[in-house]
């Protein structure tokens, strides 16, 4: 059976990721997944990612206990579930992360930092814990759905970047270094090129890593962006992909049709679906999801600048024009014959199919779509018998295209 | 008899085993629909049930499913049947069915347990496009039994007791558990239940119509799966595509609608028979 050997070593770092937290010595900085994890690393914080957080929750189906602990507090249960769940696990006093790391719960911040470019909730959320937990909160606001972003606008968002130094430098007690920052920036830029490289073997057929296990390996380019640590994983995961792909080794054997996957994992259901794909032999072969962590503008010469363009551009802030152009060349560079739209319903800005866009694709590629009702961790929300059907429905009729 | 070949067809859905017997003439050229049988699963094993109704069709019919039986084909939830030649995917099975009942159907409208799909065919029956209702079960026919529960009716007297509707009420159309509420609220308001049991036809016609003006339908519609056999909510999506001024489309039902996807398994189970014997292979059930 086919295994991507270099998950072991992925454990391990992640492991030891989150052991670092409980290294006291350290400042903690929070940070949204996409926001200036760079300029926070500079500094020396350890930095923490509650969405990874709510990530870990869904995945471990623990959310479901905690959202409604968050209701109880006002947070409506159809606002983003990872805030619904990361909430309501501080409130309920409960996390994976004390059995499987030993930690009593996220560790606790010196300052927050947020970065509205994915969506207004991580505004609320981080407010919330600024208020309860009396730590320093800084925001930054870069300008929303953009189609190709302005010089004007990288300004103003670098600008945002540069106004967080002050307060860095009161909190971590440490003196602004460019050079450092430089040097942090490059790590990522490094790693996120090489990212970009894990997800495009599954250009090739068989592809060596499907949908599925990337939303796994891509832990480190989400909470190690900035350190060697994940330059590393990726170059070992690249070589072992690269390896197979030369083999002629892929997740499945036989691709019967090739899948795109729009919109959130659905962090509860990974293994069934990506069985439930596998048995059928459909192969998910890419997502958006996973790609916006492929950040091409790092530029360590210009670090403000390049990297207020790389958090403004990513996919989730574009307009819907800029969002089709990005799919469409994602859909024709993985030879995509099928697009999934997931439609969260506690994330309509992760969710690309209420505005036509899976109608808009359909038609100017020619490929068929559908769309799967779900969400990334409130399983209220997901049917499995239905949506089984729905699946299988949708490769039926991508296969009999094909005969 | 002895010279008939025959094909069985198996469509385990959420609440129904639906099994039939097909037989051809000598070069398969012909059809027919011999016997039928449909087994509620309730709490049983589907596997037990899938055996029992196929060993009762083989014996009424004096078969033997070694010597007799030329492709068992299964369809729905295809391991329950531990006997078949081949699987054939649900929406493929409902399609040739749905040419089955009505040849020149260009639309087929599976209304199951679990929700509504519509298939745009050709005359073969292959499928060229498809819509399905969104995942609320208010859109399928276990909403139905549900509230078929709640009221005291047979699910057979869903059809003809809305045939008496004189001014039903429709109850919400988004959500089963609202539309569910919504019940209880008519029967204590006093509603009659031919006027409930319509407005719940209605709402999930409702639904029907909209995913056929999604699919730009094209007429003759045949009506297939287990709701294809509740004349109440023939009669509404009848008139509701009279009234949407899709008075156009032709709709065609039948007595054995439920049946459309084991009929068509077993049809697309004795295509591949004559295909392979064409090329001399010999099957093997698995």
């Amino acid at each position: 059976m086919y295994k991507i050997q270099s998950t072991k070593y992925m454990k391990e770092i992640m492991g030891n990721y989150f052991l670092g937290m409980k290294d006291h010595s350290k400042k903690i900085a929070w940070c949204t997944s996409v926001g200036p994890a760079e300029l926070l690393r500079s500094f020396g914080f350890e930095v923490h990612f509650p969405e990874n957080h709510g990530a870990l929750l869904g995945a471990t189906r623990t959310a479901g206990d905690l959202i409604p602990e968050s209701g109880k507090a006002g947070y409506n249960n159809d606002i983003c579930s990872y805030l619904t769940a990361d909430i309501g696990s501080y409130l309920k006093k409960e996390t994976p992360l004390k059995e499987h790391y030993g930690l009593e719960g996220p560790p606790k911040p010196d300052l927050i930092v947020y970065n509205t470019n994915q969506c207004r909730e991580v505004q609320d959320w981080f407010t919330y814990f600024s208020r309860e937990l009396q730590v320093p909160i800084y925001g930054i606001n870069p300008p929303r759905h953009v189609d190709e972003v302005t010089e004007e606008e990288i300004q103003d968002v670098a600008q945002q970047f540069k106004n967080l130094i002050p307060i860095c430098e009161k909190v971590s007690g440490k003196k602004f270094d460019i050079d450092h920052f430089r040097h942090t920036l490059q790590l990522s830029a490094e790693a996120t090129d090489l990212w970009k490289k894990v997800l495009h073997t599954a250009t090739n057929t068989p592809a060596p890593i499907s949908f599925f296990d990337a939303t796994i390996h891509m832990g480190p380019i989400v909470v190690l962006r900035g350190t060697e640590m994940a330059k590393d994983y990726y170059k070992v995961l690249l070589k072992e992909l690269e390896e197979n792909v030369s083999k002629g080794l892929g997740f499945l054997e036989h691709e019967q049709c090739r899948i795109y996957w729009d919109g959130m994992p659905i962090w509860g259901k990974l293994r069934s679906l990506s069985d439930l794909f596998a048995q059928n032999n459909a192969a998910v072969v890419a997502s958006t999801y996973c790609n916006s962590w492929v950040f091409d503008a790092f530029d360590q010469r210009h670090p403000f600048e390049s990297s207020a363009k790389a958090y403004t551009e990513i996919f989730i802030n574009r307009s819907e024009e800029a969002k089709q152009r990005l799919l469409g060349d994602l859909i024709k560079l993985f030879r995509i014959d099928g697009i999934i739209f997931h439609d969260a319903k506690t994330c309509a800005n992760n969710s690309n199919s209420r505005f036509g866009m899976p109608q808009r694709i359909s038609e100017s590629l020619g490929i068929p779509h559908m769309v799967i009702e779900g969400d990334l961790c409130d399983l209220r929300f997901y049917s499995e018998g239905q949506s089984i059907t729905r699946i299988e429905t949708f490769i039926e009729q991508l296969e009999s295209a094909k005969v | 008899m002895e010279n008939k070949i025959y094909t069985m067809g198996v469509d385990v859905g959420g609440s129904y085993v639906k099994v039939v017997l097909m037989s051809y003439d000598h070069n398969g050229n012909e059809h027919q629909l011999v016997d039928k049988q449909t087994e509620k699963i309730r709490k049983r094993n589907p596997k037990d049930v899938v055996v029992e109704a196929v060993d009762s069709i083989l014996e009424r019919n004096k078969l033997d499913y070694t010597k007799n039986i030329a492709y068992l084909a299964s369809t729905g939830e295809g391991e329950m049947v531990e006997r078949k030649t081949g699987h054939f995917y649900s929406m493929t099975s409902h399609a040739r069915g749905g040419i089955f009942f009505a040849p020149k159907a260009k639309t087929v409208v599976d209304m199951g347990g679990l929700y509504v799909r519509a298939i745009k065919v050709d005359n073969r029956g292959k499928v060229m496009d498809y819509k399905m209702t969104g995942q609320c079960a208010s859109g399928s026919g276990q909403f139905i039994e549900n509230i078929s529960r709640y009221l005291g009716l047979a699910i057979e007297e869903v059809g003809p007791m809305s045939l008496k509707a004189d001014n039903p009420e429709v109850p919400s159309g988004i959500c089963a558990v609202l539309a569910e509420t919504d019940v209880i609220n008519l029967v204590s308001k006093g509603l009659s239940t031919p006027n409930i049991v319509k407005g719940i036809n209605i709402s999930i016609s409702q639904r029907v119509i909209k995913l056929l003006g999604s699919l730009r339908t094209e007429s003759p519609v045949a009506l297939v799966g287990g709701m294809g056999m509740n004349s109440g909510m023939i009669q509404a999506i009848e008139e509701l595509a009279t009234e949407n001024k899709k008075g156009e489309l032709e709709f065609i039902t039948h007595p054995d609608a439920i049946y459309s996807g084991a009929i068509g398994a077993a049809l697309w189970g004795g295509y591949r028979y004559y295909k392979l014997k064409e090329k001399g292979a010999v099957l093997a059930a698995n």
